[in-house]
């Protein structure tokens, strides 16, 4: 077990900049979560950390030693890829041992570490088969295993769920997680998933674009993103945005737009706020009009899509051609694309963005 | 009304035979088959039928032959010049099949990984000798193996005088030196199938053998080698056709000799048919090779198959 640390790490391919000046450090026996989109540089840093792509810049340390020139089989970490790489002409038993073998461990002491490792993911009665004769969760577990049995300092897993099914990719990740508290080896998790990352990180690193746009535990992450970015990325349906004109009055902050005006009592620390800014909505802040359960509003709009989804329900509105929310209701509400509806935002949940860079001001 | 219409339905499904795919020809597909099957049949199944009726026979090409039943397939085991050829055949294997898999492999693999400039120019240079016509590479290479051709000069200007020599007039050497010739015109295409094959292997498995600690020799034997295993297959079986088959290299180069030391099974039924008047002898010798030929692919496919479980 060791900690890792990137330290103003870039990595250039040709003219594209995939990973610009990352700086993290991931404690020891920690799982961080490297999210973003495709071309966040989230697997390049992955990457770099294994010791399959060089550095352009900076450096890389696996507890106190700098790795940058070492070999990925020098470094002591373990990798779950994606497809899962397992060998196809060797059976499950062989895929395990093959890294030990590679390392010259003792025969007793490879199966030994096989056999508690299949006991662990539940494979034991697979140790004979070859990977063609298994089902996508088996072999996702082969993998595992295989990173399990090495024992390293570093687990890096490369969006090991991806190619499961929706119900195994659940299972899978809270068996995931569990086995990782367990063994307490740290752990640099990659996905774009981000309830993978929610739900499995310790702690997340949001990137895009190779920039590191924000690390924190999930809670702090979904409460407080540092930027409009971060918070349309996480959150599950997304945060909705709208530009509104923003008026400080005597103790409160007017919203203005397209004739909506929406008062809210302007909290202490909140810095001077620019003439227009960015507000992000999430979706269960915003709910169908009442009198006198104390929402900001009302705000009209025009239902675009009505999404059921049994234990809730979420509309589309659009209360401007720019201005689109997205409205919690109750499950049995009803609503039907084009029907006019009214809805009110909870005050302290909305997020207000400098429309320039885009960074949080803060909650009102 | 349904107890009257489903029966019929029933028997419709039934009356359709083997399921075809949507919109899927029926027996029309023979009509389109039925030209190539008719070129097919004239050029190459009715002389296979009449060179089968030829080897029962013992015929001269010109006065009637004489049935002789097996007598012309039994020479296979009694007749030496019949046995040496299929026995330099097998020499040939080495040169033709195995030297070209080796090195090909080697080259395949070292290409793949190695990252240098120019890789395609190396590529197309080492494939040039498989798309020269044989005819050509034989000539070639005669001139170059002659007394005083330039391999012979060579060996000279580097002091290696005493080892130069009439290559192809070599009882010893004639063989191998034909060999080495089908080396150096079947390496470069198992080179570029393997290269095939290597750029379809997941490159996830490479980095997970890199990650787990095997070093190049490793990687080669846990990756690439299984990865290949039809491509291997598809260049064990072409390149042993290749030398069982083997005639215009032999016939260019040495026209089987010195002596018979470069003749080969195919060399040898067209100096039967063509020189020495034994057509019956040279038909059984044809159609024993074709049946080997079967054999051997057969059991190369077999046999590569088998691994896979």
């Amino acid at each position: 077990m060791a900690t890792v640390d990137f330290d103003h790490v870039t990595k250039r391919f040709g003219e594209v900049l995939a990973l610009d000046d990352f700086t993290l450090h991931v404690e020891d026996g920690e799982f961080i979560v490297l999210v973003g989109p495709s071309g966040s540089g989230k697997t390049t840093a992955l990457r770099l950390l294994a010791g399959l792509e060089s550095l352009t810049a900076g450096s890389i340390r696996i507890g106190d030693r700098v790795v940058d020139r070492l070999a990925p089989r020098d470094r002591d970490i373990a990798m779950v890829f994606q497809d899962y790489a397992l060998y196809p002409q060797m059976t499950v038993y062989e895929n395990l041992a093959f890294g030990l073998k590679m390392r010259k461990t003792p025969k007793d002491e490879i199966r030994r570490r096989v056999l508690r490792a299949a006991e662990i993911l539940g494979i034991g009665d697979l140790l004979d088969r070859k990977p063609r004769a298994l089902s996508g969760g088996q072999r996702q577990r082969v993998a595992l295993g295989r990173a399990i049995v090495r024992q390293p300092q570093v687990f890096l897993m490369d969006e090991p769920l991806s190619n499961l099914d929706a119900k195994l990719r659940a299972q899978t990740r809270s068996e995931i997680k569990r086995i990782q508290s367990e063994i307490g080896t740290t752990t640099v998790y990659v996905t774009h998933d981000q309830v993978e990352a929610m739900t499995m990180g310790d702690r997340i690193a949001v990137m895009n674009r190779g920039v590191l746009e924000q690390v924190g535990d999930p809670r702090t992450v979904y409460d407080e993103p540092a930027n409009v970015f971060v918070a349309g990325f996480i959150g599950s349906p997304a945060m909705s945005f709208s530009r509104m004109r923003a008026e400080r009055r005597d103790g409160t902050v007017a919203l203005l737009r397209d004739g909506a005006l929406l008062e809210l009592p302007l909290p202490g620390g909140l810095p001077r706020l620019p003439d227009e800014v960015i507000v992000g909505v999430r979706p269960e802040h915003a709910r169908l009009w009442r009198e006198g359960v104390g929402l900001v509003g009302p705000i009209e709009g025009v239902v675009e899509y009505v999404e059921m989804l049994g234990r809730e329900t979420f509309i589309g509105v659009a209360a401007a051609p720019e201005a689109r929310f997205i409205v919690h209701a109750d499950p049995d509400a009803r609503g039907a694309p084009d029907e006019h509806v009214r809805f009110g935002l909870e005050p302290g949940r909305l997020y207000l963005f400098e429309p320039e860079t885009e960074r949080a001001l803060g909650r009102v | 009304m349904d107890d009257v219409v489903a029966p019929v339905a029933l028997e419709a499904v039934r009356r359709r035979g083997p399921e075809r795919l949507p919109g899927e020809p029926r027996a029309v597909g023979y009509l389109f088959v039925a030209p190539a099957f008719l070129i097919y049949a004239a050029f190459t199944l009715v002389p296979l039928l009449h060179a089968v009726n030829l080897s029962f026979f013992e015929w001269d090409g010109l006065t009637p032959g004489t049935f002789v039943g097996l007598r012309n397939y039994a020479a296979f085991f009694t007749d030496p010049l019949i046995r040496s050829s299929y026995g330099h055949t097998l020499v040939l294997i080495v040169f033709f099949s195995f030297l070209p898999i080796t090195i090909g492999l080697l080259l395949a693999a070292s290409l793949s990984r190695i990252r240098i400039r120019g890789l395609t120019f190396f590529r197309t240079i080492l494939f040039v000798p498989v798309i020269i016509t044989n005819v050509v590479v034989a000539v070639t290479w005669a001139w170059i193996y002659a007394p005083d051709g330039p391999l012979n000069a060579f060996l000279r200007a580097i002091g290696l005088g005493h080892v130069a020599r009439a290559w192809l007039g070599d009882f010893t050497w004639a063989l191998p030196s034909v060999g080495l010739v089908g080396t150096w015109g079947e390496f470069g295409f198992c080179m570029i199938l393997f290269i095939a094959g290597i750029m379809k292997i997941p490159a996830s498995l490479y980095e997970a053998a890199r990650v787990d600690g095997a070093g190049p020799v490793r990687e080669f034997l846990a990756v690439t080698l299984p990865g290949l295993r039809h491509e291997l297959t598809v260049a064990l079986v072409l390149t042993v056709i290749d030398a069982l088959s083997t005639f215009d290299l032999v016939y260019v180069m040495t026209s089987g000799g010195p002596g018979t030391a470069t003749s080969v099974p195919a060399f040898q039924v067209y100096s039967r048919a063509f020189l020495t008047n034994q057509v019956g002898s040279a038909a059984a010798i044809g159609i024993t090779l074709m049946l080997i030929v079967f054999a051997v692919t057969f059991g190369i496919t077999r046999l590569m198959e088998r691994g896979e479980g």
